[in-house]
């Protein structure tokens, strides 16, 4: 058993303590962005939790009030997203429909998938197997 | 938990979840648990024969997660909020969510059994 001591801090604490890479992949969030077909792709990578969400918020707002109108998600390197994952990308849905303009999802599996579908996601934003579905369709 | 991390198949889906459910909770925790203020949060993590189980136990005011109402998943992107998703996906992800008062301490305790491949 261990302690922390105050909110979020000491050992064991995500904030303080984040795990480096193991072997079963990244413990961090990596995030890349193009241009595609006049789509913005966001590749989200690794984890979207509550110790790396920030900087995936942050993308989202600079990209959208940028003025990308279509933007889409790949999440098909998305290891393990939390509620705050969720909320960011809610948030970032809620944002680009704001400005008339759309957020996709796409490349959902696993567990992710899972999630998505618990918290209702997948009937609130649209969803596609992959980038390209998810361009060509829209 | 990370140290459970190099199981795989089966076991390791099951460890995830509840690293995810235990995640919700702490985080929970961090956010309302001493207001204005600091305290402790004990952890403890027990692996039994065929399931694992995290106690996660705190010094706050009481509140008891299992007795939150979840959150309206059918509703449309414009009236969806962000709260409640985490004590949704804690319930969700785990085959148990108990809690009890014990003191001067909320007592959570999350528990997931292992599946076999």
């Amino acid at each position: 058993m261990w302690r922390t001591e105050g909110p979020c801090r000491g050992r064991g604490a995500r904030g303080s303590d984040v795990p480096r890479a193991g072997r079963r992949g990244v413990r961090v969030l990596e995030l890349t962005q193009r241009e595609e077909r006049g789509w913005t792709v966001v590749t989200v990578k690794g984890r979207l939790d509550s110790a790396t969400v920030e900087r995936f918020t942050t993308q989202c707002v600079t990209l959208i009030d940028a003025g990308s109108a279509n933007v889409v998600l790949d999440l098909s390197g998305l290891q393990y997203v939390s509620s705050a994952g969720l909320s960011s990308i809610l948030g970032a849905a809620k944002r680009v429909q704001g400005r008339n303009g759309r957020l996709a999802v796409a490349g959902l599996t696993g567990l992710v998938k899972e999630i998505f579908s618990i918290s209702g996601f997948e009937t609130v934003l649209p969803t596609f197997p992959d980038v390209e579905t998810a361009i060509t369709t829209s | 938990m990370v140290g459970l991390a190099g199981r795989t198949g089966a076991i390791a889906e099951q460890v995830s979840r509840l690293e995810l459910a235990v995640e919700e909770w702490v985080v929970n925790l961090c956010r309302h648990a001493y207001p204005g203020g600091e305290g402790p949060i004990d952890v403890a993590v027990l692996e039994g024969r065929d399931n694992l189980t995290v106690e996660i136990a705190d010094y706050g005011p009481p509140f008891d997660p299992t007795a939150s109402p979840e959150p309206d998943v059918n509703a449309p992107l414009a009236e969806r909020e962000p709260g409640g998703l985490g004590l949704l996906l804690m319930r969700r992800m785990t085959d148990e969510v108990r809690y009890r008062r014990d003191g001067p301490r909320n007592v959570v305790t999350l528990r997931v059994a292992y599946r076999q491949s």
